[in-house]
């Protein structure tokens, strides 16, 4: 991975879940820090009044993960999409608001799933302009994720595309390490050389399905946190819970991940829904 | 921009089936139609078939699941040919978002259906029910109505209008219909509202007993037999549950919700459906304190 000199601050463990009975459970078992929660899932109670999943309220801060923006597809930002990402960022005071690296549309065709981009320069400028769009009008670094289909012959490798995406907008990373290694197979390519190739100072946060090819995923997983600081892991059980015991297990192996001095932090960031990630 | 036009071309291939064949056997000839760098077209001949197909394959496995759980009760009703169907929806409308890609499904089943003479005949009555409750659960509104007064499953007709209390409910702007003149339209001044239905609210006017039949199909997973019996239903989002409740509606009454589109009157109403107007408006007051009018 490629080096630079920036710190930040620590979320810590997080679980990612489809509503919030299912993350106060998730949350008592793993001692998770933070929720991250599908923008389709959240209600917004009107101007004001807060908001809700599946009827309850979270008391953690939460992340929230959309897919409305379609950050590959060329061409301007959506600003009906993005006037709605933003009124869901402000009602629900997100720590981040994360979208795949993928397009969901093109004019006249919804895929409504997150398609490959091919990794050339023009989708390079095209992305740059509308991470840029978004940051501005939310007011906050953008978490991309990579959903990592390797399209063949592209022109840029994947990650030197994430490099130059995150180094001209100061976007961060989520590496989903489970995806990587289950597409690594399908795909034919090598996860640990995939992920050496990302830029170190870009990811954030290490995602990761339980159950899914788990061990070589923790594995994975480990290689990115040691070269990388990151702000906090999340354990996707929006579609699955493992059981209590497992959870309690990928709660440990998530926290061992974070370096100790990066531990989740007191103070502002944490209390409230809302935190300024610092960057030195 | 010729990034857009491969992606453009990408997507459909991702989504098109025909498309894609045609792709497979002359890629260059299915590049045609899109204005792409010498590069470009290179880049996209060289998409490997299997791994373009796996991809498209699980997409449209998710479009047909999709489908699948927005319609169980059709599903479970029409057997292999909902597959059938489901798959050749799929295959007529490649770009739809999803929203409106399964409520559609709803509309062609139901058109479908209707020269399906294998399947029992309610099943493009089902069809129809099942829609309406994925319109109404995939409602998005600051706030749906919570305590409507009513409990489902209670019969709304004329002739329980007065047991409801409807006349007690009024609020300011319909306590005219307690002080009607019959003689003085000026004097009834809701004679001009415009009644339109509630955006969380359906109705539709059934050949069978949809909800005689839904109750049997999710006790017992065998389609019932069914003698045809008209019946009017009203549907209602209530609060954040994602399933509405249901009333069953006269289906003079059903067929009278139907027009209120914010167009015509109260009189012109009364008038189409031959209802007696104070009746009416005292029926639409009603309505309105549970929520399924608007803009009374």
């Amino acid at each position: 991975m490629t080096d630079d000199a920036r710190a930040v601050s620590c979320l810590g463990v997080g679980v990612g879940v489809a509503h919030i009975g299912g993350g106060k459970a998730a949350r008592e078992i793993v001692g998770a820090d933070f929720l991250e929660l599908r923008a389709t899932d959240v209600a917004l109670q009107g101007a004001g009044d807060g908001f809700t999943v599946g009827g309850d309220a979270p008391s953690a801060p939460v992340i929230v993960r959309g897919a409305a923006l379609s950050l590959g597809t060329m061409g301007p930002v959506d600003r009906t999409a993005l006037a709605e990402v933003k009124r869901l960022t402000d009602a629900t005071r997100c720590v981040y608001y994360g979208e795949p690296l993928c397009m969901t549309r093109v004019p006249g065709l919804d895929l409504d799933h997150l398609a490959p981009i091919w990794f050339t320069a023009d989708v390079l400028a095209s992305t740059i302009d509308r991470v840029d769009a978004v940051q501005q009008e939310l007011g906050r670094p953008l978490l991309v994720e990579s959903i990592t289909y390797m399209p063949p012959r592209c022109a840029k490798p994947q990650a030197e595309f994430l490099s130059g995406l995150a180094d001209a907008t100061g976007c961060r990373l989520t590496v989903n390490v489970s995806a990587v290694q289950i597409n690594s197979r399908v795909h034919g390519f090598d996860a640990a050389d995939y992920l050496d190739g990302l830029p170190r100072a870009a990811v954030a946060f290490v995602r990761i399905g339980p159950g899914r090819a788990a061990d070589a995923a923790w594995a994975l997983a480990a290689g990115v946190a040691s070269a990388t600081r990151l702000e906090g892991v999340i354990l996707d059980y929006t579609t699955r819970v493992a059981g209590r015991g497992p959870c309690r297990r990928d709660g440990e192996r998530a926290r061992s991940l974070l370096i100790p001095e990066s531990g989740p932090q007191p103070g502002p960031a944490c209390e409230g829904q809302s935190r300024q990630v610092v960057h030195v | 921009m010729t990034a857009a036009e491969l992606q453009a071309m990408t997507a459909r291939l991702f989504v098109d089936r025909a498309f894609r064949e045609w792709f497979r056997h002359a890629p260059r000839d299915a590049a045609r139609g899109y204005l792409l760098s010498a590069e470009e077209t290179d880049m996209i001949s060289a998409v490997d078939d299997e791994r373009l197909a796996v991809y498209a394959d699980s997409l449209r496995e998710r479009r047909r699941q999709a489908i699948a759980t927005a319609y169980p009760l059709s599903r479970m009703v029409a057997g292999d040919d909902f597959e059938r169907y489901a798959d050749r929806y799929c295959d007529l409308n490649p770009g739809l978002p999803e929203r409106e890609r399964v409520l559609g499904f709803g509309n062609y089943l139901r058109e479908c259906l209707e020269a399906e003479v294998r399947l029992p005949c309610f099943a493009r009555d089902l069809a129809i029910y099942e829609r309406h409750l994925v319109d109404l659960r995939g409602l998005t509104a600051a706030r749906f109505p919570t305590d409507t007064g009513v409990s489902s499953g209670t019969m709304l007709s004329l002739s329980t209008v007065d047991s409801w209390g409807a006349a007690g409910r009024l609020d300011g702007s319909l306590s005219t219909v307690a002080d009607l003149d019959a003689d003085r339209d000026e004097a009834r001044p809701w004679l001009s509202s415009r009644p339109r239905l509630a955006s969380w609210a359906r109705v539709a006017v059934f050949d069978y007993d949809i909800p005689e039949i839904v109750a049997d199909l999710e006790r017992t997973g065998v389609p019932p037999a069914a003698s045809p019996t008209p019946t009017g239903v009203v549907m209602r989002r209530v609060g954040e549950r994602t399933t509405p409740e249901i009333f069953r509606i006269e289906v003079r009454v059903a067929a009278m919700l139907l027009r209120c589109t914010g167009e015509p009157t109260v009189a012109a109403l009364a008038e189409q459906c031959r209802l007696d107007p104070e009746r009416l408006a005292a029926l639409l007051a009603s309505l309105a304190t549970m929520q399924v009018i608007a803009c009374w």
